[in-house]
């Protein structure tokens, strides 16, 4: 499964922002049309997006779009222009399978006409609706990943965003959602760009509560947020002790693997697998 | 016109002095005897003290078509250089030729004294208004842009003559020892105008805090410093250092950083080695990179030259560095470590880079990072001028650090303000490409194929490596081909080499 530890959002009407996007190592970059396009420039946003996907080089970063809301007139205006150009759509306040319906027709139909391969969806949770479906969501076939968005469910609760408490619930609840489908899980931005130390300790947490990723505001959050998702020393030291003694059960044809004379389940052999491939990207 | 080693077409003289076209680094070596200057006696009991700058004007015999100087340490807060300068012009001199170590914009008061005869011209830097004066055409004659350094070698060798150096004192006392450490107006060495002292036929120090004989530490000594006024203020503080000297949190300058971090500790970090810092946007982020790397690597440095600011104040007190040699302050951390710290060392310009000497600080040093404002498919570097023609900086130390150091870093964006940074031909070449190793940008690094080694070491690191020419052609495929500047074939400023060669000249710029 491709790394999504990073993904940058770039206003898509600002073309400074939007050339130097994948210099910065992320591992997902999303020219947005959403929320940072006023929308007297949808229009043009639009069209930047479209020629910026197909002329400006994006390094290794994974190229998404966010388009508009199901709920707004744009979004399949959106998807025509920049559909066949881009890697990943991210698509804002899904509150149903339903809505991933509607949207997996029309994107069917310009990846028929462009001869092109189905693009993945990673739709964005942002409604307590949404949330209370976020398991028809993940399981829906276009998804590869689950993100969410606090402002308009503390919104909807009427709490503060600083203070809401809940939002632990709701994270739980998206990575359990994702994980039951094999999706992955995508933590929200962390808002406070100056504040290295302080990403450095939320980016830890999300990887501790199950997030592959999450969403940075800032290119240089992007190293710190890599650094944070890079499993410790001993982490890998366990991992490679566990993954050498599975190793060699193999080769002498024994069915358990044991390690200093404890058994070791299957999954610990997994997650040591995973750990191991965190920590050879960098 | 001759063509010399970078290319240029050169004049074989300036302002009626012969000058000998760039033949390559090192490639004219130097002939003749020092200078010297002229011999005084100041006879026991007489005072020093002279009440105004007109007094002193008159006292050491100013007259037209003489040479005056000044430093630049108080830099954009320097009060002096417009207060000796009016007093000229007040007193109806004419045609006074001007050798500062640098201009900044704050003199921007001696540009209607271009046009109005009291200066015939400027022999130095010049940052800002009256460098675009004279792209302008606004100046009698040629201006003359030497490095720091090689300022010091024209003094030394003759080839600039001051007739009165007027040095800014942030503390005098009355007999004319002088240092920059103490004092409202403090800016840490008094080092670029430690020649002027010693070659100058009269030297007048202007200060604003006068303290009792003898003065302590002592930068500037009494046998050199014929008289001494004080005035009211010779600058303001916040002109002269920066209180907080921050890291840039551009995304680009941090890349380009990270990537410069990468290739010094590729190429050349070991215990003992040496760098030089600076107070650019990017060079300090290297300064502060490179120290965290030294601590979690255990490697100490045996010194670093500066450009000092709080960073290499907190590398020299972590024990990460022995010895910090200090020709500029930039903050008051720098001041108070070179007041304090005897292991911080106050450099005079001849020391850190003359080329006729026998021997500068930057023939010692390892690492260099330095900016510009252009640079070339040949490697050439401008700093001077901008992509429109138009001079807006000096030189500084960027010949020095170039040609003394074993690994030279050139820190450019690819582009700034959808104009190119590396482009085919640089618009006035400050630095020759020879002397340049590495040119490091947000999307990677270009080595000169003159540095295999550096080449070698750097395969299989983070750092994308490029032909220079590529880099070029991704700057022109973002901004389009650059559009030359428009200028007539008037020469208004002639760049040197630091040997005393003609690099390239500077033509005038067209109003709009």
């Amino acid at each position: 499964m491709r790394l999504r530890r990073t993904r940058l959002y770039i206003p898509g009407n600002n073309p400074h922002y939007v050339e130097s996007a994948g210099l910065y190592g992320a591992d997902a970059v999303i020219l947005d049309l959403e929320d940072s396009v006023p929308l007297d420039q949808k229009f043009d946003a639009r069209i930047l997006v479209k020629y910026s996907l197909q002329n400006v080089d994006m390094g290794r970063s994974e190229k998404w779009v966010r388009i508009n809301g199901v709920d707004t007139p744009f979004w399949e205006k959106d998807l025509k222009e920049v559909l066949p150009f881009c890697d990943v759509i991210n698509l804002p306040k899904v509150e149903s399978a339903a809505d991933l319906n509607r949207v997996d027709d029309v994107m069917g139909a310009i990846e028929e006409e462009h001869g092109i391969e189905k693009r993945p969806v990673v739709p964005i949770i942002e409604t307590i609706r949404g949330l209370m479906r976020a398991e028809e969501i993940a399981a829906h076939p276009r998804v590869v990943a689950l993100a969410w968005g606090g402002e308009d469910l503390t919104a909807d609760l009427g709490i503060p965003r600083g203070k809401a408490l809940i939002l632990d619930h709701v994270r739980g609840h998206i990575v359990l959602a994702a994980k039951a489908h094999g999706k992955q899980a995508l933590d929200t931005v962390y808002s406070n760009v100056s504040d290295m130390e302080g990403l450095f300790e939320y980016a830890r947490r999300a990887r501790y509560m199950g997030f592959d990723g999450i969403g940075v505001i800032h290119p240089n959050q992007v190293e710190v947020v890599h650094r944070a998702f890079r499993p410790t020393d001993e982490e890998i030291e366990e991992a490679r002790r566990i993954v050498q003694a599975a190793e060699e059960a193999e080769r002498e044809g024994k069915a358990v693997v044991s390690l200093n004379g404890r058994m070791i389940d299957r999954p610990v052999v997994e997650r040591a697998r995973k750990i191991l491939r965190y920590a050879e990207v960098e | 016109m001759p063509v010399n080693a970078v290319g240029r077409d050169v004049p074989s003289e300036i302002n009626g002095v012969r000058m000998k076209p760039f033949a390559g680094v090192g490639k004219t070596p130097p002939e003749g005897r020092r200078a010297g200057s002229l011999i005084r006696m100041q006879p026991s009991g007489r005072s020093k003290l002279v009440d105004t700058i007109e007094e002193v004007i008159r006292k050491v015999g100013l007259e037209d078509g003489m040479t005056v100087s000044f430093h630049h340490h108080l830099r954009n807060g320097d009060y002096v250089a417009n207060m000796v300068m009016k007093t000229i012009q007040k007193m109806g001199f004419r045609n006074i030729r001007i050798a500062p170590s640098a201009f900044f914009p704050v003199h921007k008061e001696i540009v209607p004294m271009l046009r109005d005869g009291t200066v015939r011209r400027i022999e130095g830097s010049m940052n800002g208004p009256l460098g675009e004066a004279t792209s302008y055409g606004e100046m009698k004659e040629t201006a003359v842009l030497r490095s720091h350094s090689g300022r010091v070698r024209a003094i030394e060798c003759g080839e600039i003559h001051i007739d009165v150096a007027f040095i800014a004192a942030p503390t005098a006392d009355q007999y004319g020892n002088l240092n920059g450490v103490d004092g409202p107006s403090a800016c840490g060495p008094l080092a670029y105008a430690m020649a002027d002292a010693q070659y100058a036929d009269h030297v007048v120090a202007i200060t604003d805090h006068l303290v009792p004989y003898p003065a302590h530490p002592i930068s500037i000594f009494q046998h050199q410093v014929d008289y001494v006024v004080n005035v009211d203020k010779i600058g303001d503080p916040s002109g002269i250092v920066s209180g907080t000297l921050r890291i840039t949190t551009s995304p680009t300058r941090l890349k380009i950083a990270r990537y410069a971090t990468e290739i010094i500790e590729k190429v050349a970090l070991r215990d003992g080695f040496s760098f030089q810092a600076g107070a650019g946007g990017v060079s300090l982020a290297v300064t502060k990179f490179l120290g965290e790397l030294m601590e979690k690597k255990g490697i100490r440095a045996s010194f670093i030259n500066g450009g000092v600011t709080k960073y290499v104040v907190e590398m020299l007190h972590k024990g990460l560095v022995d010895v910090v040699f200090d020709g500029q302050a930039f903050d008051l951390e720098a001041i108070k470590s070179l007041k304090e710290d005897p292991n911080h060392i106050e450099t005079p310009l001849a020391m850190y880079g003359n080329p006729h000497s026998s021997g500068g600080v930057v023939n010692m040093i390892d690492v260099g990072v330095l900016g510009a404002t252009e640079v070339d498919i040949d490697f050439n570097v401008n700093v001077n001028t901008h992509s429109d023609g138009l001079l807006l900086h000096g030189i500084g130390g960027h010949q020095e650090v170039a040609a003394g150091t074993a690994l030279t870093l050139i820190t450019v964006p690819l582009y700034r303000y959808r104009v190119p940074v590396v482009r085919e031909s640089v618009t006035t070449v400050t630095t020759p490409g020879e002397v340049v190793d590495v040119v490091v940008t947000e999307y990677g690094a270009a080595v000169n194929p003159r540095r295999e080694d550096i080449l070698e070491a750097l395969r299989g690191s983070g750092v994308p490596l490029w032909d220079i020419e590529d880099l070029m052609k991704k700057a022109y495929s973002i901004c389009g081909k650059p559009a030359e500047p428009r200028t007539t074939d008037e020469i208004v400023a002639a760049i040197q080499w630091r040997d005393g060669t003609l690099l390239d000249v500077v033509y005038r710029v067209k109003r709009d």
